[in-house]
């Protein structure tokens, strides 16, 4: 998660997976709202990494592109599937904050990678378009939409 | 709740959700702070309620490693039987199995925590330069790589990992004399996996079952250079193992297969077959029809209940099942006397046949829906996810109301052909409008398109002429590709026709506005479906007033002013706005 303020490349997988790992997981967490699930995804890309280690100039944005694409993959899938309930992680949270976590899952999965990037990570609208893949005049609508959607299921 | 106040809550449920992730707190966002509380501090004060809440995330931290460790901490280790050449491990002789060891040319520190079972490779000794594979609590290999220096930097990687692994399944392979093997050992408890690590011998090169209840799936793997699945499949009944041979297209194939934790052979319509169990609370029942071709029944039920359905099923041929259900393949499936069989339910039974795919081998997926159960995840299900829902309730005869469970909610239907035969034509009252879906096969495309409509259900809207419009969009660019809040548009998908007819009409948004448009959504203004869309520009809204006339309202403002600006519009006739207007 630190392609844009870590320019020294780890010198080894192990560093890197130390660095990263956590830090990933609480993204895709974030993006998926499972952990079994986040887990999953970021162990994905690690595989993808590091199978590629060699040829990886930087890995730490691939990496972050891998998690991006294993999140996505996975909220497509899970659009798609329903397995048995996890349970949640036990989070008491206000009730105001417990509905949004519910209705975050409603959302595409795009507008809540967005929403996740800006107010989890404090992203630019630049650095959340690099990461999406998307261009950067995309991202605001994104956002907007995905705060809209937020605030009329809230009300 | 205002725009600002949400932002701010999103802030805090974001940051109290990753606190819940356990283990070592990364650098904190840059948002972790109360914002309602910066509302009202100072930036000094801001700044030293930053620096207690980090301070004490450390403390929290520090102390739950600790205890970690602690708890993690080996006991009194032994050092597990092996054969001659089979793999050594070392385990603490009590507690649960939090670590193993590799020895020999894997020189480890044995000061180190290691908290999951990795490779094993000790025959020999010089360099190591196996194909080695980690599996970390799923059902795929986390890490791969071969060479002495990938072991060792994949062992420290696996060091690192979740000892949550266990929870689920947990393998670990290696190469025992040349033939790189890897076995997953799932949801065992300690002995069981002493047993497991105990017997497995595989100086043969092949993996070789334990005894006992639980079974341990085993795959040969290609040689290291390929470092390869295999998406041909030979099920050595005789053997009581999967042999996995061939290269790689499909490692969801071989994933799906260790993910079974449990099978036992028995006896499938006179054909030899397995009873599957799944840590993920499924039971499966699949054989080998043909040399080519596997069928599979699974369901959330008990294996005898299963086994009982399995027995209900009759057989067809390709031909029959496409006049059954009025399916045109997309694919064009193999015929011949190894041509694939299709599983049917008898007459009367509530079973749907869900779908089928045409691979390399023809798959069969039979949904189970006796209990009206939805079952998203076929056995074979870890990249598939084909089917599309259940049909609720008994069978119904065309034109009847159905619903169906798909992607977590309910969706109302009318069959327009019989169920069970449907999920092949099904239309979707939605008010004045149709979603018309045609597919006997291809589902896993059909499921995109789908997936994509209910993901933008909200975005159903109705009019204020009781009309409901709505969109499809691509998931790749949802623009170009929206083709869709139009009458009688169809969308082609791939050979999945679906046809959406509305009775209002809505140009795409790149007519109305412009190619500058980067994303579009279609909303109601007015009471009338309209595009709201963004450039580079700024905002832009527009709808059709009639077949010929669009009002497009634009500017570098937020969408609210332009909504603002939209409702305040008087409508006018033609000429009252020539008059105005003197134009």
């Amino acid at each position: 998660m630190n392609e844009s303020t870590a320019p020294s490349p780890p010198t080894s997988i192990d560093s890197f997976y130390a660095d990263e790992y956590d830090g990933q997981v609480r993204r895709a967490y974030l993006m998926l709202g499972d952990l079994g699930a986040a887990h999953d995804a970021v162990h994905d890309a690690f595989a993808a990494v590091i199978s590629r280690w060699a040829s990886i100039e930087a890995p730490g944005p691939y990496l972050n592109r891998c998690v991006l694409n294993a999140c996505r993959d996975r909220a497509r899938a899970d659009a798609r599937t329903t397995v048995g309930a996890v349970p949640e992680l036990a989070a008491p949270a206000a009730p105001l904050r417990a509905e949004l976590w519910e209705l975050l899952d409603d959302l595409p999965f795009r507008q809540r990678a967005a929403l996740v990037l800006r107010y989890y990570e404090g992203r630019t609208e630049r650095e959340i378009a690099e990461l999406l893949g998307v261009r950067p005049g995309t991202v605001g609508p994104l956002i907007t939409r995905g705060l809209r959607r937020l605030r009329r299921s809230l009300r | 709740m205002k725009l600002d106040e949400l932002e701010d809550e999103l802030r805090l449920l974001f940051a109290e959700r990753a606190a819940d992730v356990t283990g070592p707190r990364p650098a904190p966002p840059r948002h972790l702070v109360d914002a309602g509380a910066i509302a009202h501090t100072t930036e000094v004060e801001s700044d030293r309620r930053r620096r207690v809440l980090v301070v004490a995330a450390a403390v929290v931290a520090i102390a739950v490693l600790a205890t970690t460790l602690v708890a993690l901490r080996p006991t009194e280790e032994r050092l597990l039987p092996a054969g001659p050449s089979g793999p050594l491990f070392v385990l603490p002789a009590e507690g649960p199995i939090t670590q193993a060891r590799m020895f020999n040319s894997l020189e480890v520190d044995e000061d180190e925590d290691l908290r999951v079972l990795t490779v094993a490779r000790p025959v020999g000794g010089g360099a190591l330069e196996d194909f080695v594979q980690i599996w970390i609590g799923g059902l795929r290999p986390t890490f791969e790589g071969s060479g002495e220096r990938t072991v060792l930097e994949l062992a420290n990687v696996a060091i690192e990992a979740e000892i949550g692994a266990w929870q689920v399944g947990t393998g670990y392979a290696g190469e025992v004399d040349g033939v790189p093997v890897a076995i997953e050992v799932a949801d065992v408890d300690e002995p069981e996996l002493r047993s497991v690590l105990a017997d497995v011998e595989l100086s043969d090169g092949s993996a070789r079952l334990v005894d006992g209840s639980d079974y341990v799936t085993a795959g040969q793997y290609a040689p290291p250079e390929q470092v390869t699945f295999a998406t041909t499949m030979a099920l050595d009944v005789s053997a009581q193992r999967w042999v996995f041979t061939g290269e790689l297209s499909d490692d969801s194939l071989l994933s799906n297969m260790i993910g079974w934790h449990r099978a036992e052979p028995i006896r499938v319509r006179g054909r030899d077959g397995w009873l599957l169990t799944s840590p993920l609370w499924r039971n499966a029942i699949r054989w080998q029809e043909t040399d080519r071709h596997y069928l599979q029944v699974s369901a959330p039920v008990e294996p005898d209940e299963l086994a009982a359905f399995v027995e209900e099923l009759r057989v067809v041929e390709a031909a029959e099942w496409l006049a059954a259900t009025g399916g045109v393949l997309v694919n064009e499936l193999p015929a011949g006397d190894d041509g694939p069989l299709f599983l049917l339910p008898q007459a009367g039974s509530t079973a749907a046949v869900s779908s089928v795919r045409a691979v390399d081998d023809v798959i069969v997926r039979t949904t189970w829906q006796r209990h009206r159960t939805y079952f998203p995840r076929t056995a074979l299900g870890v990249a598939d996810a084909v089917t599309i829902g259940v049909v609720q309730g008994p069978p119904r005869s065309g034109g009847e109301p159905v619903s169906i469970r798909f992607a977590n909610r309910t969706i109302e239907f009318v069959a327009s052909s019989p169920i069970p035969d449907a999920l092949t034509v099904l239309e979707a009252p939605l008010g004045e409008d149709r979603l018309v879906v045609r597919s006997p096969a291809a589902l896993d495309e059909l499921t995109d398109v789908l997936a994509e409509i209910i993901v933008d259900a909200d975005g159903w809207s109705r009019s204020e002429d009781g009309s409901r419009f709505g969109m499809l969009r691509s998931r790749d660019d949802p623009v170009d590709d929206i083709a869709v809040a139009g009458t009688e548009v169809d969308l082609v998908v791939e050979g999945v026709d679906v046809t959406l007819t509305t009775t209002e009409v809505a140009t795409q948004p790149r007519a109305l506005l412009g190619d500058a448009v980067v994303d579009a959504e279609l909303i109601s203004v007015l009471g009338r479906p309209a595009w709201t869309a963004t450039t580079d520009e700024g905002t832009s809204l527009a709808w059709r007033e009639t077949q010929r006339q669009s009002v497009l309202l634009s500017g570098d403002v937020p969408l609210d002013t332009l909504l603002r600006v939209a409702t305040d519009l008087e409508e006018v006739d033609p000429s009252t706005w020539l008059a105005a207007t003197g134009g």
